[in-house]
């Protein structure tokens, strides 16, 4: 493949990601060139499974009861004029009393329905309202213009990923009325514990709002770029310090990179919390540049003319298998599972058996050098079988229904 | 599994994945069972704060008692459920607590620990996490309706000691995840066989149990297979949409908003016939991982049919002071104080050493295992004699070992050696300890350091013996809090 990458061809009948923020987030967590792939062209994984696997693909979507609870909670958050979104804002990040004034790109600029005569084209122009007027509130934000909004709810930014724009939606960017500096924020109806928060949960929300941060960093980059933000109130905007942050441990003096996450406390009502996202924004922007890195450099071994909709070309998009990033959600997790287990890959176990069985290759050539069923076929052979010889007497008998 | 060297773990578990099968990781089981452990298998509604659908519970592998809250999110409902768990977690643990045994240490006070300390088992970690959320949930009921009775008449004041009891055992655990106090089947059947699944895959309790239990060659195969059922605490999305949530909604449905008993027990019965078997499943599943670790022979320290087994003391003990501490103030602080929390952690990884050695000692093969990094050493005494040695300014004898190991012994440089199964510490230095590649074994040189006993080593061996060496790990003091300091208390801090 070569040239310039069409994303609507190279999609197909594929539907295109309704997460584009989640799939990003996933970048910084996986090495699989298919995935990644996928991600870049912005489809939606679970569709490109179910046209690969059938019904091998993983079981997609969330719990009735876990989707019902989070919309109930975004509701809540967001009905009787956001009174409870401000509230906690005031309470939870010491916002002033002053007045809040908030934008809805949503209501402002609803999404067509998808039965709507014409749908392609009415959805792409409301993207493009959408962008127009997110980047202008953001703008005013950054400039800390009289009649900007303080809270801007699901503005359309984007994030450069090879040669791409991937679009997306963070549910709020916040600025406080006394201070000039613009943050995102993201609202996750999964219960707040306290310290017994989910840790996993946590750190993939706060890989979400790292994602939107490099969203609103692009954002005011291009704003300057166009003429309407100076880099002072870029800088400002980006790297000011919130007056009086009740979070605030890291005593950092400037520069940092926090995001809000509003998350449910109980059944009825919310919390902010004020997340550190250096490392979060840090691993999203590595998995973002890693190699490789653009869509073409992905596909360079596909024919040309070929689309993601086929399942033969999804087939032969080289994979990855690590247990910890694929087994937690990747439609394809069964089939790249049973490919790292015919060819023994030492991945299939986790770090700990590849860090140990990589230098030889795979498992079997392993446990048969280690029973003397095969010589060392090189040095590095040689000189692993001798540092793990003496593991290989201890070697206990198989344990099949030992029970 | 994480007791064992990185090699040795990457090693064995290429040669379980070879073999499609799972090997012991041990020879002996390191962590105490009871007779009758109280198993409790908890599901939770997803996307709810703590909120239980379904718990199976009890001692009897074949009738656990199944208690089933028809609609979660009704926290009227709610309570009913963790009001009857904490009444079976009090039946259990209250009467092994009341059963006292007057003990006088040759040089220490006279003790009223419990006779035998009681025993929880949860099928996966995310169990602990779980009960350690609803035990919140239950002191904290208990204790608004003790501030206002009229706010929350239907909270029975047996919650808070049920509660109680839950959130200092499941407290008790990170620190001490080696302790019989609550077991973790998954992690316990883990810690004792080698399976060539990945971290991840072996958090799913059946899916564990079929790949230890399969045949050789079919490990890989009934593990996947098993992985469609329910593995941990949250019910599938998909038994979600299919299955629980029209049940609930018909529940709902029929009956009316009413929470009376009577209405409750009418209609129950569409949300339990589908909840209870899924309960019921990993309840049995626990019960097949404790009978499988049953299949091993404890470890001395945790043998409970010798009542002075240095871990069964250490958890009645323990036991002890969690029932003490529900007879008084029972009042639970999320936080501890950074006082405490030192004191906490130094107790812990000081009883942790004490766990490795105890594995390293009476484990033959886990020793084996660590004689890969030279942490130890198993082999043949070849020479027993004794050596003149320079101390200070006198010349004095000490035993000399030379011992042949089969295979390269790189020994750990700096590490003192105990010789084991031999009366009294004898400590041991590495002298030197040359590989022969032809013999293919090394020959071990070690000479008494001269601390400890003064036994004459080379009196009691002699050539051909087998001898096994384990480090020694000297015992620093430390600044100790009362040894009864409970895991957690409200006030005051301690002193």
């Amino acid at each position: 493949m070569s040239g310039h990458v069409d994303l609507d061809y190279l999609r197909g009948t594929l539907r295109a990601s309704r997460n584009s923020a989640r799939d990003l987030a996933n970048v910084a967590e996986t090495r699989c060139t298919k995935r990644r792939a996928l991600i870049a062209a912005g489809v939606d994984l679970d569709a490109a499974a179910t046209v690969e696997l059938g019904d091998e693909a993983a079981e997609a979507g969330q719990s009735p009861f876990a989707l019902g609870a989070g919309e109930t909670f975004e509701r809540r958050l967001f009905d009787n004029g956001y009174a409870q979104l401000i509230e906690v804002l005031r309470h939870d990040l010491g916002w002033p009393e002053s007045d809040v004034s908030v934008v809805d790109i949503d209501a402002q600029h609803p999404w067509p329905h998808s039965s709507a005569e014409d749908f392609p084209k009415r959805r792409d122009r409301v993207a493009r309202q959408r962008l127009k007027a997110s980047l202008g509130h953001v703008a005013a934000m950054a400039r800390g213009d009289s009649d900007a909004p303080t809270v801007l709810v699901k503005p359309r930014l984007h994030v450069t990923f090879g040669e791409n724009l991937l679009p997306v939606e963070p549910d709020l960017v916040l600025r406080r009325s006394d201070a000039p500096l613009v943050r995102v924020g993201d609202a996750k109806g999964y219960p707040d514990h306290d310290h017994r928060t989910d840790q996993g949960k946590l750190r993939q929300a706060r890989r979400q709002v790292a994602v939107y941060h490099i969203a609103l960093t692009e954002a005011l980059d291009e704003l300057v770029a166009d003429g309407r933000l100076s880099e002072r109130e870029r800088t400002t905007a980006l790297e000011g310090k919130w007056p009086c942050d009740p979070d605030d441990r890291t005593q950092q003096p400037s520069g940092d990179q926090r995001g809000v996450l509003v998350l449910r406390r109980g059944r009825m009502t919310a919390r902010a919390r004020i997340e550190d996202l250096r490392s979060d924004v840090a691993m999203v922007r590595d998995g973002i540049v890693r190699a490789p890195a653009t869509l073409r450099e992905m596909l360079a071994d596909l024919p040309e003319g070929a689309t993601l909709d086929d399942p033969e070309v999804l087939a032969a998009l080289p994979i990855t298998y690590e247990p910890s990033s694929c087994l937690a959600g990747c439609p394809f997790v069964k089939r790249c599972r049973s490919m790292a287990h015919a060819a023994a890959d030492p991945r299939l176990l986790g770090p700990v058996t590849h860090g140990v069985v990589a230098p030889v290759g795979d498992m079997r050539t392993a446990a048969r050098l280690l029973r003397g069923e095969l010589g060392p076929a090189s040095e590095a052979q040689r000189a692993w079988l001798e540092q793990m010889r003496p593991v290989a007497p201890r070697q206990p008998r198989a344990a099949g229904g030992s029970s | 599994m994480t007791h064992l060297p990185a090699e040795v773990r990457g090693v064995w578990a290429a040669q379980a994945f070879d073999a499609d099968a799972a090997v012991p990781a041990t020879s002996r089981r390191h962590l105490r069972l009871d007779d009758d452990p109280l198993v409790i298998a908890p599901l939770e509604l997803a996307g709810e704060n703590a909120a239980l659908t379904a718990v199976a519970i009890g001692t009897d592998p074949d009738h656990p008692t199944v208690l089933v809250c028809p609609e979660p999110r009704d926290s009227r409902l709610q309570l009913a459920l963790l009001n009857e768990l904490a009444r079976h977690v009090c039946d259990h643990l209250d009467p092994l607590a009341a059963d006292r045994e007057p003990v006088t240490a040759p040089d220490g006070p006279t003790e009223n620990p419990a006779r035998r300390a009681g025993q929880l088992v949860v099928p996966t970690p995310a169990a602990v996490e779980l009960l350690l959320r609803v035990a919140e949930r239950m002191t904290w009921s208990a204790r608004r309706a003790e501030e206002d009775p009229d706010a929350a008449p239907h909270v029975d004041p047996i919650l808070q000691r049920g509660g109680g009891w839950l959130i200092q055992l499941c407290d008790h655990h990170p620190l001490r995840p080696d302790s019989g106090l609550l077991v973790v089947a998954s992690d316990a059947v883990r810690a004792h066989w080698i399976v060539p699944l990945a971290d991840h895959e072996a958090l799913h309790l059946p899916a564990l149990m079929a790949a230890v239990t399969a045949p050789a060659g079919s490990c890989h195969a009934s593990a996947w297979a098993a992985e469609d059922e329910i593995g941990g605490v949250v019910t599938t999305p998909r038994f979600d949409r299919a299955v629980l949530a029209p049940a609930v909604e018909e529940f709902n449905r029929r009956r009316q908003g009413a929470i009376d008993a009577a209405t409750v027990s009418r209609h129950e019965s569409v949300v339990r016939q589908v909840i209870e078997p899924e309960a019921t499943a990993m309840y049995e599943a626990t019960h097949q991982a404790i009978d499988l670790l049953r299949t091993l022979a404890p470890l001395a320290a945790v043998d409970t049919a010798r009542p002075e087994a240095l871990r069964v003391v250490r958890e009645r003990r323990a036991f002890t002071r969690m029932a003490d501490y529900l007879d008084g103030p029972a009042r639970f602080a999320k936080t501890d104080s950074p006082r405490r929390a030192v004191h906490l952690l130094a107790q812990a990884e000081e009883e942790e050493k004490q766990v490795h050695q105890e594995r390293l000692r009476g484990d033959p093969r886990v020793r084996r295992a660590h004689a890969v990094t030279g942490a130890t050493l198993d082999g043949t005494v070849v020479v027993a004699d004794s050596v003149q040695r320079r101390a200070k300014v006198n010349m004095t004898s000490r035993s000399r070992l030379v011992v042949e190991v089969p295979g390269r012994w790189v020994p750990n440089l700096g590490q003192t050696y105990e010789l084991l199964d031999h009366p009294g510490p004898v400590l041991f230095r590495l002298e030197e300890a040359p590989y022969d590649a032809e013999a293919d074994s090394t020959t071990v040189t070690l000479v008494c350091t001269g601390k400890g006993a003064n036994q004459r080593v080379e009196n009691n061996l002699a050539a051909g013996d087998p001898v096994a060496f384990a480090p020694h790990e000297p015992d620093y003091p430390w600044l100790s809090l009362p040894a009864d300091t409970p895991a957690l208390l409200a006030e005051p801090e301690a002193p």
